[in-house]
């Protein structure tokens, strides 16, 4: 978490221009929009991970949905979930509904702070940078019911997008992602996600077997 | 030039491969993505690291996981399990091996025939495939699934419904049972000890019950790739095809080159009609190479097989290429218990429930993040606050919608406590739930990419009634079974279970092939996986009856272009785990 968060961060510089020859119309009549300036997008994924699983971090107070056992923030979903949008989306997004010319991550915090400020204009101000993480979690809630409603972005991938936000934190929240090194193939903590799951981890295998139902261990045509 | 090119190593090519390759014919097998070659050095089993569908190591793109995946344009509500590798989609299934219903096949006079889709059968009777179960049956093999904590308490609930106990493989109405699955049964100290160092091969065969179905079989440890206890195509048929020289008298090993992503099916006029002649791949270094081929057979799956057709400019009089998917209508239902029900081990799904005409419900084993991922995935809203206008009901179940904020963290309090059940409808092919090619996403370097449309709001009246049905027999079960609570997702498209995207048919005005798998207009061009299926198969997961579906095509193509006789109805079929395919396994290091 940051309150004032470093907004442009060199990796998504470089994104933003590698992909920048490949702009895309993703919606009806929509032209290229100005390239904008990249929005907070940390606070904005901290955020969004705090709203689908709440936790005692300041994200999840600031909304006003807390809970005594780790959450998303601290299970580090937010930065692993901005490798996920980068990756998913390298090509910035362009024309209507958003007029964003953004790629990956960064268009995602930008669609979460637009609505953000529609649903609560004071959101715009603070504490935290993204005016997402500001707003309590039943104006949470608010602007993902405008994001889904028909007609917004349908027949364009952004439809697509915008379904997959609350999907893929809830995923990343409760997976490894935050604590695993790929370079070793090995965790470097417990997942903050299996503690909360009371999930027992990876096993080659359980004492489980508890026999063939009725003792039928093969049945014919 | 080759006899044989296949294309895609997934759950349907590699069947086509090992018959062929068992027949002597020169078969080769190109695989847009990774080898797998090692997975118990390779694979993690963690759910980030292996299902992430956008970075994981399964996911449809390169085997380089540092790049990005293969672009798709979906442009509504939906989401894609599906695995580019050696193995395909096979690599995270659960082996459930379900013989489908009758009515889904031409010629069905049952009573309940009005029960199916009766536009779009299969092009053959039901009875006339039964052979080609049988053989993949004993070569996959398939058996009686075992009993964990979660399936006694699925059982439970069933025997509560008061429906029938099947204990038998073809369906004849309503029933609960055993799944029927591909994977090998428990033996020796498996599914008996939670010690890693005694669930080595050979003291633990089979199931380890080890819960990882969906991130790949690599149990148990040591156990040569042929004995591993899941039988995806990576661990089964593909095998089998590289030593069909081992164990078939006459065969000819099969030869697979990875990272080899086929951009074009060449044709050439044959009379008044056109030939298939090969194929061009593109590999990692951006090289095109051709291969020449007497057949060619698309197994790209219900995605890339529409796309790959599309982008060769190969005919479509009737429009049909792409159109007709189906993707089983999937729902998710839940319920929370107050004792443990180990959801999290065992296999992925051991037990289910049968309606013929409506489809089934089978239970379903998952670690936290993926149920995560299943409890936050709707088209109704989130639960509590918002329902979409989804317009439909939570069939019995306390709540409906996605779950987000406490009352995640609370269902998701114990995974163990859990008990899941997918819903699999028997959902209409309809022609506007289709695979086209994307004019919003920029081409890449294999072409224009695919479009894929599923009209989920506007599902024909059967398919809609149909999963109602079922969704509400899920919160029946999970209630009888003992569940303090029940909710519902309604899922948005899920495709996990696509079919029939290049389907066969009856009727030459809405299918692509015709009853051999052939292409209608494309001589020596055969479809060999899911989107060759005619139908949803009767809602009976697919695998099986594509691949009795792909072997019975593999004969086809023997006795059409190379004179030969089929084998099926006189010969038995070599095992999987025969022993000739397991020392040749060991022998070449595969």
């Amino acid at each position: 978490m940051s309150v004032s968060e470093e907004p442009f961060p060199i990796r998504r510089r470089a994104l933003l221009g590698g992909a920048a020859a490949i702009p895309l119309l993703l919606a009806f009549g929509g032209g290229a929009g100005e390239a904008a300036g990249l929005p907070p997008i940390d606070d904005a994924f901290d955020g969004l991970v705090a709203f689908l699983v709440p936790g005692g971090d300041p994200f999840s107070v600031r909304q006003g949905e807390t809970s005594t056992s780790d959450g998303g923030v601290a299970a580090g979903a937010g930065p692993a979930l901005q490798y996920v949008y980068d990756q998913a989306i390298p090509y910035p997004i362009v024309g209507r509904p958003f007029d964003l010319n953004l790629p990956g991550a960064a268009a995602v915090a930008a669609i979460l702070n637009l609505v953000a400020v529609e649903v609560a204009p004071a959101a715009a101000l603070g504490p935290f940078a993204a005016a997402f993480a500001n707003l309590s979690f039943a104006d949470k809630v608010e602007v993902f019911r405008r994001l889904a409603e028909p007609g917004l972005a349908d027949g364009t991938p952004v439809r697509f997008i915008l379904d997959t936000l609350p999907t893929l934190a809830a995923f990343i929240a409760y997976s490894e992602a935050a604590v695993f090194d790929r370079a070793t193939n090995r965790l470097t903590a417990v997942p903050v996600g299996w503690r909360i799951s009371a999930y027992q981890g990876i096993g080659e295998g359980w004492n489980e077997f508890r026999g063939y139902y009725r003792g039928i261990d093969r049945v014919p045509d | 030039m080759r006899d044989i090119v296949i294309v895609g190593a997934g759950g349907g090519g590699p069947v086509v491969a090992k018959e062929l390759a068992a027949r002597g014919l020169d078969v080769l097998v190109l695989e847009a993505g990774a080898r797998h070659l090692r997975p118990e050095e390779e694979w993690t089993r963690l759910e980030d690291d292996t299902n992430d569908p956008i970075t994981g190591r399964f996911r449809v793109g390169p085997s380089r996981r540092e790049e990005a995946p293969w672009l798709r344009d979906f442009p509504q509500n939906s989401f894609v399990w599906q695995i580019a590798g050696v193995g395909g989609t096979t690599l995270h299934y659960f082996g459930n091996c379900p013989r489908p219903p009758a009515g889904a096949f031409a010629g069905y006079e049952g009573a309940d025939r009005a029960e199916y889709d009766t536009a779009h059968v299969f092009p053959f009777s039901y009875n006339e495939l039964r052979p080609y179960y049988e053989w993949c049956e004993e070569t996959l093999p398939v058996r009686t699934a075992p009993m964990g904590t979660k399936e006694a308490v699925f059982f439970r609930g069933a025997e509560r419904m008061g429906l029938t106990h099947q204990t038998w493989k073809d369906l004849r109405g309503p029933a609960y049972r055993a799944q029927e699955n591909a994977i090998l049964q428990p033996q020796g100290t498996a599914g008996r000890t939670d010690d890693p160092a005694r669930l080595l091969f050979p003291e633990a065969r089979g199931c380890t019950f080890c819960g990882h179905c969906f991130q790949g079989c690599l149990e148990p440890r040591h156990a040569p790739r042929n004995l591993k206890a899941k039988r995806s195509t990576d661990n089964s048929y593909v095998p089998m095809m590289l030593t069909a020289d081992a164990w078939s008298p006459g065969g000819r090993a099969a030869e697979l080159v990875t990272d080899a992503y086929v951009v074009r099916v060449l044709s050439e006029p044959a009379g008044s009609r056109t030939a298939a002649r090969g194929v061009v791949y593109r590999t990692p270094d951006g090289v095109l190479h051709t291969v020449e081929a007497r057949v060619v057979v698309l197994a790209g799956g219900c995605v890339e097989n529409p796309r790959l057709w599309l982008n060769s400019g190969l005919p479509n009089p009737n429009d049909w290429v792409g159109r007709g998917l189906t993707e089983h209508h999937l729902d998710w239902v839940v319920g929370t218990f107050d004792e443990y029900t180990g959801e999290s081990k065992g296999a992925g799904s051991n037990c289910r429930l049968d309606f013929p005409g409506y489809g089934g419900v089978e239970n379903v084993c998952l670690p936290p993040a993926l149920q995560a991922f299943a409890f936050a995935y709707s088209d109704a809203g989130m639960s509590g606050y918002y329902d979409n206008g989804a317009g439909v009901g939570p069939q019995g179940a306390d709540t409906l919608g996605r779950l987000v904020g406490d009352d995640l963290k609370t269902a998701l309090g114990d995974v163990n406590k859990l008990l899941t059940a997918l819903v699999v409808t028997d959902d209409d092919v309809q022609p506007e739930n289709r695979v086209t090619r994307s004019a919003i996403i920029p081409p890449d370097p294999h072409g224009p990419v695919p479009r894929v449309e599923v009209r989920h709001r506007a599902r024909t009246a059967r398919t809609r009634r149909n999963r109602e049905f079922l969704a509400a027999r899920s919160a029946e079960l999970l209630r009888l079974a003992g569940a303090r609570s029940v909710h519902r997702l309604d899922w948005a498209p899920l495709l996990l279970h696509v079919q029939s995207s290049m389907r066969m048919g009856l009727d030459a005005a809405d299918s692509v092939l015709d009853s051999t798998g052939e292409a209608r207009w494309v001589d020596r061009l055969f479809v060999a996986d899911n989107s060759a299926l005619a139908n949803a198969a009767g809602g009976a997961n697919p695998t099986l009856t594509t691949q009795a579906v792909a072997t019975r095509t593999a004969e086809n193509i023997f006795r059409r272009y190379f004179g030969g006789d089929p084998w099926v109805a006189t010969e038995a079929p070599t095992s999987s785990i025969d022993d000739r395919v397991t020392q040749a396994v060991l022998a070449r290091g595969l």
